[in-house]
């Protein structure tokens, strides 16, 4: 089981990462092209929506990676003068209280996006469910990744040796 | 509110990450406290992060990480080695020296650390400078990575208020001087006292030449980035779109240092580290949120002008707080909450804007050194092998410095507002 979910997190880890570097790849193309067409007169009127709408997914795409590669920043002194028992429950409710916290995000981006349906962009004529999409998808992912976190906590190793989670 | 405020510290000192912890305690609001529906929360988290002008933010690391991977950062030490080689305590000179040329390329005091640290204090050991103080100069260089153009807490600082990223950027360079040369002079002062080395022999012209010709390239990327922004000709997102492009020509054509696996990877590292910076962005607007709807700027704002109506004393208690904060805080998300609150409170007491602007991400981004939430101490301490406790102690005296520097800023405006007005920005 212990295995299974660390598979999973790694396969998500690295869908992620990629992902995120594609999209960033792609607003800087998306950029570079608005630029290029203003100085040469001619108007495209959708990059600056696109690049925007690329932002969003990098933002949460790009923070489940960084969940998995334990890249977020935070303050761990209090937990580091603990006595080891103690740190490992203090960390165990932390990873809870965030895998509480990413649940609700999930549900509550599900629902914005599934209300967006109907909704287009002011320029690109795309529903905007599909851009929402990438919030709960995310959130799945960083569920997942947190998940994997806890379990290490009781002994479970990574297969690409990180320390995964908070 | 105060439960609100208890969640919050309680999140933080179980080690939940700060994206986390802002986005726990407002969703604790949101559940058990506002009378909101929870969809406002999907939607907040949506929109919260729609701004075109954050896109500059991981185009600015993207820039850093490409100037890096081309080696651009080694031909700028290389180019502060002439400057200031000659000087006592050589190294920590060039290091702080080099943290300006670098400040220029990339917006952040991390990478900074990471950049510079991984060259130099291995360097400055090998010369005979303890690990603790070469990590200490690195780290305290670093906070000039934010203060002078470009810079990601700048930019969120505009989205926050509606500020002009240009004029906030006009502002930064005078203040990211004066803590450069309040560093170079207590390095001075070290040098002399524990007598560390200084370049002895003279550099031959041709290498000079030579390296000129390098890091020439390092160099003119500022100036793109800079005098793209300030002459209207881009704005800031296109201008660090601009500056990234430059590195990777600069890099693969002209230096022939950067291979495309290279220019992939810089990709890889900046979607990733500026998706952290952002995720507290979308989340501190979540929290700005229940902040609003509590009516907390309202409430501060009476707290503190009921204690003092006098702009000189207000300046000093927003001094001491934003140090407190920037202790325990991400300099990002920091802005983004306390900005709309005590910037009306400012204005109110005839405080210029621009100079409170300053004044807030000056002494916030000290934090960046200080303990337990000082990120640059924890970018340094695996590259110095040092415990982030010892590197927090080499680095008081350096902290100490940078206030006097604070202190400077913030009773003498003209020092922020110079520049600005020079170029137009406010009269």
């Amino acid at each position: 089981m212990v295995n299974i979910l660390d598979r999973i997190s790694w396969v998500l880890g690295k869908i992620a990462t990629y992902m995120a570097t594609i999209i960033l790849v792609s607003v800087f193309f998306v950029i570079s092209a608005g630029i290029i067409c203003r100085f040469t007169s001619l108007r495209i009127s959708w990059t600056e929506e696109l690049a925007r709408w690329g932002l969003i997914s990098l933002t949460y795409v790009g923070a489940s990676a960084a969940l998995r590669n334990k890249q977020h920043v935070g303050v761990n002194f209090v937990v580091n003068a603990l006595p080891a028992k103690i740190a490992k429950i203090v960390t165990g409710l932390a990873y809870i209280a965030v895998m509480v916290t990413v649940s609700y995000f999930f549900f509550n981006s599900l629902e914005a996006a599934l209300k967006a349906t109907r909704i287009r962009g002011d320029i690109i004529p795309l529903s905007l469910k599909y851009v929402k999409l990438l919030l709960p998808m995310s959130f799945f992912m960083m569920f997942f990744h947190l998940a994997w976190g806890l379990s290490t906590l009781f002994g479970a190793k990574s297969v690409d040796g990180k320390t995964i989670g908070l | 509110m105060g439960i609100i405020a208890l969640v919050f510290v309680l999140a933080m000192a179980i080690g939940i990450p700060i994206a986390f912890v802002l986005g726990a305690s407002s969703l604790y609001y949101f559940v058990f406290l506002g009378n909101i529906p929870l969809s406002m929360i999907g939607q907040k988290m949506f929109s919260g992060i729609d701004n075109y002008v954050l896109l500059a933010i991981p185009f600015f690391i993207l820039a850093g990480e490409l100037m890096n991977r081309s080696k651009i950062t080694d031909a700028l030490i290389s180019f502060s080695n002439i400057l200031v080689g000659r000087i006592p305590g050589a190294l920590a000179q060039i290091n702080i020296v080099a943290s300006v040329f670098f400040a220029g390329i990339t917006g952040s005091g991390v990478a900074d650390t990471a950049a510079l640290g991984s060259i130099l204090i291995p360097a400055m050991e090998k010369e005979g400078y303890t690990p603790a103080y070469a990590a200490a100069v690195t780290v305290a260089s670093s906070v000039i990575g934010p203060i002078i153009p470009p810079s990601v807490v700048m930019v969120i600082y505009s989205m926050a208020t509606g500020e002009s990223v240009g004029a906030l950027f006009a502002a930064g360079y005078v203040p990211g001087l004066s803590i450069a040369l309040v560093l170079m002079i207590l390095a001075y002062y070290y040098a002399i006292k524990q007598k560390h080395p200084r370049r002895v022999e003279k550099i031959p012209m041709k290498q000079v030449i030579l390296t000129l010709r390098e890091s020439i390239i390092g160099l003119l990327c500022p100036v793109i980035l800079i005098a793209g922004i300030f002459s209207g000709m881009f704005t800031p997102t296109e201008a660090a779109v601009v500056a990234c492009l430059y590195a990777i020509i600069a890099g693969k054509y002209l230096l022939k240092t950067m291979k495309w696996k290279d220019v992939f990877e810089s990709f890889r590292g900046a979607a990733v580290a500026s998706a952290i910076t952002l995720m507290v962005i979308a989340m501190a607007n979540l929290f700005g949120q229940v902040l609003t709807l509590e009516r907390i700027p309202s409430l501060v704002a009476d707290v503190m002008l009921g204690i003092t109506r006098n702009r000189f004393v207000f300046l000093m208690l927003v001094n001491l707080f934003l140090l407190f904060m920037g202790m325990i805080m991400d300099p990002g998300a920091s802005v983004l909450i306390l900005a709309p609150i005590l910037l009306p409170i400012a204005i109110s007491l005839g405080i210029q804007p621009l100079h409170f602007a300053l004044v807030m991400i000056v002494n916030l981004n000290i934090g960046l050194i200080t303990p337990p939430v000082g990120t640059c101490l924890y970018a340094a301490a695996p590259i110095a092998k040092l415990s982030i406790e010892k590197i927090s102690k080499a680095v008081l005296p350096f902290v100490g410095v940078e206030l006097i520097a604070l202190m400077l800023l913030t009773y003498i405006p003209e020092l922020t507002l110079f520049v600005p007005r020079l170029l137009g920005y406010i009269y």
